[in-house]
């Protein structure tokens, strides 16, 4: 019953005034900065993905933690997955079991709100000629979603096994029914697919004060999180971002995706390994 | 039936005092049959045989064949003339032929869409072909999550609800993008039901649904079915912003009806009061089912359908207990579970008789029945017909009485037989391209898919001006050419279809209070404590406008003709504590309504009138409620309440008449105010036909208080206001013309329904019209006389101020013929249709 909140009584007193037959001069369209200061980003290019341009952030996983092989404690810990593979406790990782760590993509979609909006970024991680690396595809603005899902749907295409926090429920989902409005083909929701929160819930029942991501990333990854955008304001300042073309805006959100994948591997490869390679005590980390 | 032999029966009996006013027999009608150009296929002549069909009648065949072309096709028949079979055959054939295809089937309430399953599936039965094929459900509120995902990504006919389509398919289309891309038939029903604000909103919603379509490459065929209105092609085009064809020669067979009408006799010599029309309701309805005449018995409220039933049955328990359980009532509230089971008791024949609100009014079907029994005018000649469709199977005569309150509009259609069967039902009117309205929908569409060149091709030229300001208050932003959502709100969130609220209480019995002192009296108020919850069963529900005009502490609130009384009322929990007590009374809202301006925008003068445009307040509350004992309707005790007031915020425009001619008035022995009355109520009429509004969409009241003088306020029934009564301040000339052709040539003595004589302006939908107390029809004489003089005046000034003044003149529009004369009065103010809760 309450339609009318700011935003709305402004534009009713406007349409009013336009039915009055009253024009007045439209404001100057908010200045765009030229996309030249997104090249700024460090590892930011244009790629062709499959015959399709697009922007991404391509960042290797050594240079954001130094010093952490992540890619051998990855093929480590697959390696062990086939012991588990009678423990209730894991079963959530049976999809992973015989498959190729060299195929492996960590999948986090970063979105303007919820159920049927747009996504704007796709975060993947994944090892490419031998090195883990973070390739970000980006919307620049509106209309680049359905380039960014199309890459995207080719570089997961490619992938034996996708590993999420919380895709079962959302990312897969999402971006199934993002492409299916674009038309895009993609075979993800038939891909092997471990769902890291299912896992955890198992594994860590009662131990945390809950199980959400940056819970496990503080108390089993021991990772210290710095330059973050809490995820609630994501959604208005990519608006932001989309209108005035302001880049430093948008780093923080680039970050935040960054972390996340990192994370979900990390916890990942924690629970592969787990038990008995020692979780802690470990040093707390920061991703640069 | 054996109509004549019933009156006979009556007009003998003890009770009987003249009641009879009028009686006219309705010509028996035989059925017409067509052939098709094409049979069916052998599924659905499978299907037809179960049915026992052999033919279909003539609007069915046409339904068919329209369909068959592609071409979209309104149903416009009667009650029982077979809608669902026209519309639901084509769509069977359809999908028969190609199985991938999917249909969308909308209807205005829920409990109706779970009704028409129940139909589908029926004839699904008798095909296992069809029964195959059918991956069907209702997907509305009701259904659980698992339902939900499964209809989405399997079903292929799908019943749902526009508020549903609105707010739970259209937002996550892609989820339904299979669905989408299949979709080969829309079916709406009841399309009479999506009149005024609601109908304008529900248009804008299946322009969404177009535009989301083409976006996955289909072109759904519209069928439509309605009740009869004045307009239903030009109404069904709006409606879907396409051409649509018209099947309205209704080959149904009906019988030979005797519509009677009936006045309750004068209680004195005065001729002041008459008995009760309940009462008399009462008997009429039991003495038809001693006759074992199943029958239906509408009336306007709750409490009546309640009152009507508790007297009948206890009428019966003392003259044919036997026949006591075979009469139910049945209303808006209760559960689902409760109202199926009088559904399928009626249909079976195992009920004898129903009391009912206009919850029974739509399509749910209950079969036929041979008599029906309309308590009061239910504010409109459609609601009327409808009501009077539910009695008479196939070519048996059926009887319909019509039994009138002491009040005028009811007491006019007793007198004039003549204009009741020559008055030709309602125009439903609505307007999509209300700019407030469809503002909203545009932020709906922008965020479902962004807004291209071509939108103004589906939502009229405005569009692209509403565009431009969305993307100036940064709600869109342009770019190559198209507007995406650019903000983080949930658009369809902020647009609700029906001006109603969507929240809901529920009714709790719970034990009697056999506490310490005095048991009689229930504790109330903060004493209240929640009972144990597994003492607590649940009865019934009601929306949360209606709940502080039935569940006040101590109301007595009447379930299927038993008494529970309310003992506390939470406002917060959204909950209604009652306990079941027998108690010889009933309770009956005194309600209150203020007007507040709050900012005067605008201000001019017309004809030395002061009128205005501005912000207002409307208020209303529960004051006190009155205990009426069972029968004599006396009045036998009150109870004062502190209920918090309901309000909306809204636009309003006024005008004040001249000091002077209200002395002038006075002089001629005439009370200004009630000639103010009169035109009040002239311009709820008038101002529809240039706002394209329904006049249930907009109220007025006579008032001093705002301005120190008596001034007319009319205002939008919506929060924040749709600019309806806009119009009339914008063009007061135009519109008070209308108001004084229409008053003057009305061929009426006193005043009648047709011109100053509308009803209150806010039907009290919880009071018993019985005890409401009658109110005259305003002055016609005075309003005349205002009208005559603003008119006259406003000539004279523009004279004397010469080329000045015809510069400012507004250009009459003119408007249709058909529409100067309204019919009588507005509709329910919530917008529902009917007594039920929509989603």
């Amino acid at each position: 019953m309450t339609p009318s909140d700011v935003q709305a009584t402004g534009i009713r007193q406007h349409i009013a005034a336009l039915l009055r037959g009253e024009r007045r001069p439209s404001p100057a369209a908010p200045v765009r900065l030229a996309d030249s200061t997104l090249a700024t980003l460090r590892g930011a290019r244009t790629t062709q993905i499959d015959g399709v341009s697009v922007f991404e952030i391509r960042r290797d996983f050594e240079e954001l933690l130094p010093g952490e092989d992540a890619w051998r404690a990855l093929r480590d810990g697959m390696g062990h997955l086939a012991t588990k593979e009678e423990e209730e406790i894991y079963a959530g990782l049976r999809p992973a079991i015989g498959a190729d760590p060299a195929r492996v993509a960590i999948l986090d979609l970063e979105t303007t709100g919820f159920w049927g909006c747009p996504i704007f970024l796709v975060g993947l991680l994944r090892v490419e000629n031998g090195r883990l690396v973070t390739r970000q595809l980006l919307a620049r603005d509106y209309p680049e979603e359905a380039a960014v899902l199309r890459a995207a749907a080719a570089l997961l295409d490619e992938s034996a096994l996708v590993i999420t926090f919380n895709g079962k429920s959302y990312d897969v989902p999402c971006f199934a029914e993002r492409c299916s409005m674009f038309g895009v083909k993609t075979k993800l929701r038939r891909r092997p697919h471990v769902d890291i929160l299912h896992v955890a819930r198992r594994r860590w029942r009662g131990e945390f004060e809950d199980c959400r991501l940056q819970t496990l990333e503080r108390h089993v990854t021991r990772l210290t999180r710095q330059g973050d955008i809490p995820s609630a304001e994501i959604p208005a300042v990519y608006h932001d971002f989309a209108a005035t073309g302001d880049v430093s805006r948008l780093e923080p959100i680039l970050h935040h995706g960054r972390v996340d994948v990192i994370t979900t591997l990390r916890l990942f490869t924690a629970l592969a390994a787990d038990p008995p390679a020692p979780l802690r005590p470990r040093k707390r980390k920061v991703v640069s | 039936m054996d109509v004549e032999r019933f009156l006979e029966r009556i007009e003998r009996s003890r009770d009987y005092g003249g009641q009879i006013a009028h009686v006219e027999t309705l010509p028996e009608r035989p059925a017409r049959y067509e052939p098709l150009a094409e049979p069916f296929p052998p599924a659905i002549r499978k299907a037809l045989q179960g049915l026992e069909i052999c033919d279909l009648y003539s609007h069915q065949a046409r339904c068919v064949a329209e369909a068959r072309e592609r071409r979209n096709v309104a149903v416009v028949t009667g009650t029982a003339s077979g809608k669902t079979l026209a519309y639901t055959l084509p769509v069977l054939e359809r999908l028969l032929a190609n199985p991938e295809g999917t249909a969308l089937f909308l209807y205005p309430t829920k409990a109706l869409a779970q009704d028409q399953l129940r139909g589908l599936l029926r004839i699904a039965e008798l095909s296992e072909e069809i029964a195959g094929l059918l991956r069907t459900g209702t997907y509305d509120g009701d259904t659980p999550s698992v339902g939900r995902r499964k209809l989405r990504d399997e079903g292929n006919l799908i019943l749902s609800n526009p508020d549903m389509l609105h707010s739970g398919i259209l937002p996550y289309h892609a989820k339904w993008s299979r669905f989408l891309s299949r979709l080969e038939f829309v079916v709406i029903d009841e399309i009479h039901a999506y009149r005024g604000i609601f109908g304008s909103n529900v248009a804008n919603v299946i322009r969404r649904l177009r535009r989301v379509c083409r976006h996955y490459g289909s072109d759904p065929q519209f069928l439509l079915g309605s009740a009869t209105i004045a307009n239903p092609r030009d109404f069904s085009r709006s409606l879907v912003g396409a051409d649509v064809s018209l099947v309205n020669d209704d080959g149904s067979p009906r019988g030979r009806k005797k519509f009677v009408l009936w006045n309750p006799p004068f209680l004195d010599t005065a001729n002041m009061d008459r008995r009760s029309s309940n009462v008399e309701a009462h008997w009429l309805y039991t003495e038809l089912v001693k006759d074992r005449v199943q029958t239906i018995c509408f009336s306007r409220a709750r409490v009546t359908a309640e009152l009507i039933h508790r007297y009948t049955q206890e009428m019966l328990t003392r003259s044919k207990p036997e026949l006591a359980g075979l009469v139910r009532a049945y209303r808006g509230g209760y559960l689902p579970r409760e109202r199926r089971e009088i559904e399928k008791a009626l249909f079976s024949g195992e009920l004898l008789g129903v009391s009912s609100t206009n919850a029974l009014e739509l399509g749910i079907d209950i079969g036929s029945l041979d008599a029906s029994i309309i308590t009061g005018f239910p504010s409109t000649i459609a609601s009327l017909w409808q009501q009077a469709g539910r009695a008479g199977r196939g070519s048996e005569e059926a009887a319909t009485f019509f039994v009138a309150y002491n009040d005028p509009i009811d007491q006019y259609l007793v007198r004039h037989p003549e204009y009741l069967f020559a008055q030709s039902p309602e125009s439903a009117v609505i307007d999509p391209e209300n700019p407030y309205i469809l503002t909203g929908h545009l932020e709906c569409a922008a965020f479902e898919l962004p807004l291209g060149a071509d939108e103004p091709e589906l939502f009229g030229e405005i569009a692209k001006d509403l565009i431009r300001l969305l993307r100036e208050h940064g709600r869109v932003r342009e770019v190559d050419g198209r507007s995406y959502w650019a903000n983080t709100d949930f658009p369809s969130r902020q647009v609700s279809l029906r001006h109603m609220s969507d929240d809901t209480y529920t009714i709790i019995e719970v034990p009697a209070d056999t506490g310490k002192g005095d048991a009689y009296r229930p504790r109330t108020g903060p004493d209240f404590a929640p009972p144990d919850p597994q003492e607590a069963k649940v009865i019934g529900n009601v929306d949360a406008t209606s709940a502080l005009e039935l569940l006040y502490p101590e109301a007595v609130y009447l379930h299927d003709g038993e008494t529970f009384v309310v003992r506390h009322l939470d406002l917060e929990g959204k909950a209604a504590y009652v306990e079941r007590r027998e108690v010889d009374y009933y309770t009956n809202p005194v309600l209150e309504q203020h007007l507040v301006l709050r900012e005067e925008r605008e201000r001019d003068t017309f004809g030395g009138a002061d009128t205005g445009f501005g912000d207002a307040t409307v208020t209303w509350f529960t004051a006190f409620f009155k205990k009426i004992q069972f029968f004599s309707t006396d009045s036998i005790g009150y109870g004062n309440l502190d209920l918090p007031p309901q309000n909306i915020d809204t636009t309003t425009a006024w005008i004040t008449i001249p000091a002077d001619l209200r002395g002038a008035l006075k002089r001629l022995g005439k009370n200004p105010v009630e000639g103010l009355a009169g035109v009040r109520n002239l311009l709820i009429s008038v101002v529809p036909l240039y706002a394209m509004c329904d006049r249930a969409d907009i109220g007025g009241v006579v008032d001093s208080k705002n301005l120190g003088q008596p001034t007319i306020f009319l205002y939008d029934r919506y929060p924040g206001g749709l600019g309806f009564v806009e119009h009339f301040y914008r063009k007061p000339r135009t519109i008070l013309e209308s108001a004084r052709e229409l008053v003057e040539e009305c061929p009426c003595d006193g005043g009648c329904p047709s011109c100053v004589g509308l009803p209150v302006l806010r039907p009290a939908q919880h009071q018993d019209p019985d005890v409401g107390g009658a109110w005259p029809i305003p002055d016609k004489d005075a309003a005349r006389i205002i009208l005559e003089e603003l008119v006259t005046r406003a000539a004279e000034i523009e004279r004397q101020a010469g080329g000045e003044g015809t510069a400012r003149r507004v250009a009459p529009s003119p408007v249709p013929r058909e529409r100067t004369t309204p019919s009588i009065a507005s509709g329910p103010s919530s917008g529902v249709a009917g007594d039920d809760l929509p989603f």
